[in-house]
């Protein structure tokens, strides 16, 4: 009869999320993280592998602005040397002129 | 985490020992449920039940070497004995639970008022009735009747003989059965027809 009453005893549902919030609370935070070679290996694991939309959107700013100065560079380069030659040509045949006269 | 699914809650431990988040991670969503009711058995408080669940298990993360696995002893069987040392701890440091909270935990899970009223008065005289015994006594009928350990498991688990659990047992059990007859609760049958 006991025993019959003692089974009748409630115990209400756990929140579905308590596993998850024990297992967040137990992640280290960066700060606790420390200078080791682990600890930075994970941080940087972390950035590459989920990456993150601000760290993303610093690195495409960055790699965009290289190339663009680069290439802009390369044609100023072109242009100059083209205008070189091309000057070079001129007081070439000029002076062929002028020795031809003398 | 499908490679720690299937191994024991004692090679997971070592593989917490060595830092596996992973392997910690599978040992809470298997056992955070059974440690929870566990929990709540000692306290009848439901937040106080998951903050001693929560405590718990980052006490092993913080400290895996605390189990030691020379000893031999079964991972549930080391984990009841933190839940039910924090929880006779919390329940020391804490006012007596009212039964105002106990009744709470029914409210809309019934379909009928009036059975709701009647569960709710029973189960708040039944976890009253609990609530009156000793810690000790207390957590050797949790252990053996509601989460049916051994007697040897139960008793290591509270640090004492098995004779003298057996005797802890004897009387939780008198005592018990005295208090609910005194709130007549061995007399009149659950209405077990009005449960949802």
């Amino acid at each position: 009869m006991l025993d019959d009453v003692l089974r009748e005893r409630f115990v209400p549902e756990m929140p579905s999320n308590l596993a998850y919030r024990i297992i967040e609370a137990a992640k280290p935070r960066d700060s606790e993280r420390g200078l080791t070679l682990a600890g930075i290996g994970r941080v940087f694991a972390e950035i590459f592998v989920i990456p993150q939309p601000a760290f993303a959107m610093v690195v495409i700013l960055v790699l965009g602005m290289y190339v663009g100065t680069s290439y802009v560079s390369e044609q100023n380069m072109e242009t100059k040397m083209v205008h070189e030659n091309f000057s070079s040509f001129i007081t070439a045949d000029v002076s062929v002129d002028y020795g031809e006269f003398l | 985490m499908a490679d720690f699914e299937n191994e024991t809650d004692e090679s997971l431990l070592v593989h917490v020992q060595h830092g596996d988040q992973r392997a910690f991670a599978v040992l809470v969503t298997r056992h955070v449920k059974k440690f929870h009711a566990a929990a709540y058995r000692m306290c009848s408080d439901a937040h106080e039940s998951e903050d001693i669940v929560q405590e718990a298990f980052l006490k092993l993360w913080s400290k895996p070497q605390m189990w030691d696995p020379s000893r031999g002893a079964k991972f549930s069987t080391w984990f009841y004995r933190i839940i039910t040392n924090l929880a006779i701890d919390r329940m020391r440091r804490k006012k007596p639970v009212a039964v105002g909270e106990v009744i709470d935990v029914f409210a809309d899970t019934r379909a009928n008022q009036e059975d709701m009223v009647y569960e709710n008065q029973r189960q708040a005289a039944l976890e009253g009735a609990i609530q009156t015994l000793p810690d000790r006594q207390k957590a050797a009928l949790n252990l053996c009747f509601y989460e049916g350990l051994s007697n040897r498991e139960a008793a290591d688990i509270l640090g004492v003989s098995v004779k003298a659990l057996e005797s802890l047992l004897v009387r939780a059990k008198t005592a018990l059965k005295e208090e609910l007859s005194k709130r007549g609760m061995l007399n009149e049958p659950a209405r077990r027809q009005s449960y949802a």
